[in-house]
């Protein structure tokens, strides 16, 4: 395996693992939920960090003009916020209604998620119905009454 | 109205945001969201009717705002089209996948199979041989003279059985150039395997496997075919000449074919003894009998070259391919239809390209005068008279007639001309697209595809057509600027069908995206074609690609196939299309071109041997230079550790795809 798998290989996993863990941070309630989502994160940086360590991310202007690279930046902007803010100190500080208001902003990231993965040019077919029926069930879970 | 609901009135407010600011990009009313928490995360959120009021404000702008845009929406943000993409992905992705997914009725076609980890391929009820290469990759050829070609192939693969879908193209007479000498006409068509031969009325005689040329003899007319050359006179009398012959040309006492491969061209007397060969440095395209020597055109190197004593001689660099060419009937002067002239070969500005007819002095290849054809586009014809030319122009649906001086003398109009001959009277026009020579219907056209070739060679109000560059599907050998800012080669659209995104930045998902750069930047069609865009997208389907050379070791191949997997390239150039339709930076495989910043598409391999020159910008020649050269860093697929037989056994297995 030379050096360009190797890096490819990288990326692309930490993708999916951080994916994987956002769907569990949204399915799961308790304390899991918040493990999850820092998880995920922490994955999402990684992700980020190893794309721009390879030449595979040469231009960070590319975030801004390359529709699945936005979407992906931008969900990692939602989890920053989402990950700055889960420390139980800060819930109190802020109520948990002001807390709640931005925490929902986490189905914002699983669609740009889903975004991103659907335009990145890897995705294997089970990868895609995988993640876009995880992703919407969960939404349509959320919003619907019952 | 006190319940505390600040979700609620955050995604209005992000969302009138939006309709405000009008950004046409989701990652706005995400990013508003954020901003709009943090300035109002330290007060309780409650629906007061002031606030009411605006955010019911912002949401009707945002409504509005986004029925009104929703195409720039999804265009800024890939949407749109993206169903293609993922089909032809998934279609790749589900193994076992055949690439390519389309198949000619008329000629052999040649397909790859993947398969990983089976060892015995079989189609049920059939002969046909898969050749296993190694690596689950299976090569096959689909040949109709063998086996009928259907739309289901069951594969037999280690007892199990799949079946994958092949979409079939079925052509119909397609009757392009008119050759004429002693009073007659005649035409082929490759498709159907026909000879057309006009004297007063036209007759349609079967002929042998794909006939590519004609030439009008005293006694009879030549057929060139793929491999040789036969005359219909009585006993039908063939020789073979090996390697894709193109066109013909009758002298006075003798007749001329091109060869491509060996380069060569080929002297035959009229009863097809064959007199002298002539092997070229290039490949040659349209040959013509001057007085006393040959001229052979060159599409490749773009060049008409003299050939005098079995040598070549004069050279003249046009810049461009010629498109068709003809002799004065004195044979003194010789009339090409080019798409620009070029002489000094600069890439132009975007996009700005002259059809026109050069009028060059057949014994020294020296340019008399250039005739700009403009606003009649793509000349896809020439006939010549005493007294001037006649052009068909494919773009425009008008033959016309000039005097020596190019001016206009007559005007006929034919539905898409792609064929024109002079006999005395008016001339006799025929049409590829339409099935038409005259008013003799020869051929039942699908209504879509014949719409797709009108398209093709249609001119914009700009004068540009697909043909202008895309040399009847293929490439115009020569460097464009696009709006890029630097010039980049040609490709060829032959074979590209179902492997979106398309162009080397990916940008398009389909052929039908592209009709907004015909109509924004090329002034759009003065004559509309409903649903120009499938229907073009049908006809570059129905398009073939050049077939590769004859690979008949399969023992190389096969280690060829290895050496491509043990160097990397299957990494991205997947199989079985050779392309993981992804993206990559051009820095992530060059490191020492670290400067270039755009995602760059994996082409696919099929065809590369053709496909010259290679990489974006142009900047290798030759397959050899690709892999090494301009592979310093060996992260273009790590063909440097391979050994010097694994090489060559991996340049074999590339031009055989």
């Amino acid at each position: 395996m030379n050096a360009v798998e190797l890096e490819l290989l990288l990326v692309r996993s930490s993708g999916w693992i951080a994916a994987a863990l956002l769907i569990l941070a949204i399915a799961w309630t308790g304390r899991w939920r918040r493990r999850f989502g820092l998880a995920s994160f922490t994955a999402a940086l990684v992700h980020f960090a190893a794309a721009l360590a390879t030449p595979l991310l040469p231009d960070l202007s590319l975030l801004v003009y390359e529709p699945h690279l936005r979407a992906g930046a931008t969900a990692l902007v939602v989890l920053c916020f989402l990950g700055a803010t889960s420390f139980p100190s800060l819930v109190e500080r802020l109520g948990i209604r002001q807390w709640k208001a931005l925490h929902r902003a986490v189905y914002l990231a699983a669609l740009l998620v889903l975004h991103h993965a659907l335009l990145s040019p890897h995705l294997p077919r089970i990868g895609a119905i995988g993640l876009s029926a995880a992703i919407l069930l969960l939404i349509a879970r959320r919003l619907s009454p019952w | 109205m006190s319940r505390s609901n600040a979700t609620w009135i955050l995604i209005a407010g992000a969302l009138a945001l939006w309709g405000i600011v009008r950004l046409p990009i989701f990652a706005l009313p995400v990013l508003s969201y954020l901003v709009l928490w943090s300035l109002l995360c330290r007060r309780e959120l409650t629906w007061s009717k002031r606030s009411f009021a605006a955010v019911a404000a912002g949401s009707i702008f945002f409504f509005y705002w986004v029925v009104d845009r929703r195409e720039e929406i999804l265009e800024s943000e890939q949407l749109r089209d993206l169903h293609l993409v993922l089909a032809d992905r998934w279609r790749l992705s589900d193994l076992p996948a055949i690439a390519p997914p389309i198949a000619h009725s008329d000629r052999p076609n040649l397909h790859f199979l993947y398969a990983p980890g089976v060892a015995h391929a079989r189609v049920e009820g059939s002969d046909l041989e898969l050749v296993g290469l190694g690596h689950g990759l299976f090569r096959f050829e689909l040949d109709p003279r063998r086996h009928p070609i259907s739309e289901v192939l069951a594969l037999d693969l280690d007892g199990e059985r799949h079946e994958r879908r092949l979409e079939v193209v079925r052509p119909t007479p397609h009757p392009r150039w008119l050759c004429t000498g002693f009073g007659r006409a005649a035409s082929v068509s490759t498709e159907t395997d026909e000879l057309f031969s006009i004297e007063g009325e036209t007759h349609r005689i079967a002929v042998e496997d794909r006939p590519t040329d004609c030439a009008v003899l005293p006694e009879h007319i030549a057929v060139v075919h793929e491999s040789g050359v036969a005359i219909l006179a009585g006993t039908s009398v063939r020789i073979e000449l090996g390697g894709p012959l193109v066109h013909a040309a009758a002298g006075p006492s003798s007749l001329a074919v091109s060869r491509t491969h060996p380069p060569a061209i080929l002297i035959l007397s009229p009863d097809l003894e064959l007199e002298s060969e002539i092997p070229l440095s290039f490949v040659p395209d349209w040959i013509a009998f001057a007085e006393g020597h040959l001229i052979a055109s060159s599409a490749r190197d773009r060049t008409l070259v003299a050939l005098r004593d079995g040598r070549e001689a004069e050279r003249l660099f046009l810049g461009r391919p010629v498109v068709t060419m003809a002799l004065s009937p004195d044979r003194s002067r010789l009339y090409a239809a080019v798409t620009d002239y070029r002489p000094d070969d600069d890439a132009g500005p975007n996009h700005h390209v002259e059809d026109q007819i050069l009028e060059i002095e057949a014994r020294t290849l020296r340019l008399l005068r250039r005739f700009p054809t403009a606003p009649h586009a793509s000349p896809y014809a020439i006939a010549t008279r005493e007294d001037g030319i006649t052009v068909a122009f494919a773009g425009s649906d008008e033959v016309i007639r000039y005097d020596r001086s190019f001016r206009e003398q007559a005007r006929f109009t034919f539905d898409r001309p792609t064929g024109v001959a002079e006999l005395g009277g008016d001339p006799i026009i025929s049409s590829a697209a339409n099935a038409r020579i005259g008013a003799h219907v020869v051929g039942d056209p699908d209504p879509v595809l014949l719409a797709g070739e009108r398209s093709f060679y249609q001119a914009t109000r700009a004068g540009l057509s697909c043909q202008t560059c895309h040399l009847h599907g293929g490439s115009d050998y020569s460097l464009h600027d696009i709006g890029h800012g630097d010039a980049r080669p040609t490709l060829s659209v032959r074979g590209t069908a179902r492997t979106a995104p398309y162009l080397r930045g990916a940008s398009y998902p389909s052929i039908a995206a592209l009709e907004a750069f015909t109509t924004y930047v090329l002034g759009g069609y003065e004559e509309p074609i409903p649903d120009r865009a499938r229907a073009l997208e049908a006809f570059l389907a129905s398009l073939p690609r050049t077939p590769p050379r004859a690979a008949a070791d399969v023992e190389l191949l096969r280690a060829g196939t290895d050496a491509f997997v043990r160097a990397g390239c299957n990494f991205c150039h997947r199989f079985p299309a050779f392309t993981d339709l992804a993206q990559y930076p051009e820095g992530f495989l060059f490191p020492e071109r670290s400067e270039e910043r755009h995602l760059l598409d994996t082409p696919s391999l099929l065809g590369v041997a053709d496909a010259a020159p290679y990489l974006y910008d142009g900047r290798a020649e030759t397959l050899e230079q690709v892999l090494f050269d301009e592979n310093r860093s060996g992260r273009h697929g790590n063909a440097r550790a391979l050994s010097q037989s694994d090489r060559s056994a991996l340049l074999y297995f590339l031009r055989s795809l």
